[in-house]
């Protein structure tokens, strides 16, 4: 989903020239994006609402030292971060991080494989029903998005950044390894315990 | 005696470690051929990645648009300290 680092060049040099029409596209574009990602620092919206107007203030006064060497929201996410980061920094200690164990590969209890000893080590025990067979209507239903969202509140700062940067808003790898400060492993490492954590919590809602 | 698999055989445990690196295409081309074989035989980790792309999907499916919109007035005004930021 990376845009024509040409048009991006373009639109940098427009914001440099002071271009009311494209500071306004932009914002327009990027609000969304900002605005998740701050909401799942703060406690409400309305402070999600601050981050994020803040992001552009703090925007406009650095777009003389941006240089070009990451893309435009990239810059803008890390912003936004640091941001909601102090921002949330309070309600962090309030707020509940549920990572899943190491011993839940794919976010299944180790129980659900075969122990060593027994014939076909490593395989299932109770293997896992396909999701795909179900009901269209019970994987799109309210209750499995709101579950994944719960469970996306609850991930540790970097997982519940990347899961949303990835699989909300479309972003590649190499940008969220950009405006996370991430190696690719690292980044895959991440994303595959945050995919983990919420595929978990979707079996409540959809089946095991 | 020990009845654990060589340190290189695609179990089902090990599988479910490498779906993210396999749905990202990061995996070496040797252990994908051994992955690929494992799931073209066993419908238990068909369904564990049918429930990943199903999960990543559920993700996609928050949207963005109900985060809060932008407030036209919050617009103008940070269009205003676009147009009058100091140079």
């Amino acid at each position: 989903m990376s845009r024509g680092a040409g048009l991006e060049a373009d639109e940098v040099e427009l914001l440099r020239a002071g271009d009311p029409a494209t500071f306004q596209r932009v914002v327009r574009r990027e609000h969304p994006t900002l605005f998740r990602v701050a909401r799942s620092y703060v406690v409400d919206d309305a402070t999600a609402s601050d981050v994020v107007q803040d992001t552009w203030i703090a925007a406009i006064r650095g777009l003389e030292r941006f240089e070009g060497r990451s893309s435009l929201r990239t810059w803008l996410v890390r912003i936004t971060m640091n941001l909601a980061r102090k921002r949330g920094a309070r309600d962090a200690r309030l707020r509940p991080v549920a990572e899943l164990g190491s011993d839940e590969p794919g976010g299944w209890p180790v129980d659900r494989f075969r122990r060593w000893d027994e014939p076909w080590p490593g395989g299932w025990t109770t293997p896992p029903t396909d999701w795909c067979e179900l009901a269209d209507d019970r994987i799109t239903s309210a209750d499995t998005v709101a579950a994944a969202r719960a469970a996306i509140d609850v991930l540790p700062e970097r997982q519940r950044v990347i899961v949303l940067l990835r699989d909300l808003a479309g972003w590649s790898a190499e940008e969220v390894c950009v405006a996370l400060d991430l190696t690719e492993g690292n980044q895959r490492v991440l994303l595959h315990r945050a995919r983990s954590a919420v595929r978990r919590s979707l079996e409540a809602v959809v089946g095991p | 005696m020990s009845n654990a698999p060589p340190p290189d055989a695609v179990t089902c445990a090990s599988l479910v470690t490498e779906i993210t690196d396999l749905l990202e295409g990061a995996i070496a081309p040797d252990e994908r051929t051994r992955v690929d074989a494992h799931l073209e035989v066993c419908p238990g980790c068909r369904a564990a990645l049918a429930q990943f792309e199903v999960t990543i999907a559920a993700v996609g499916r928050l949207g963005l648009d109900d985060v809060q919109a932008l407030d036209p007035e919050v617009l103008d005004q940070l269009t205003e300290i676009f147009v009058t930021r100091a140079d």
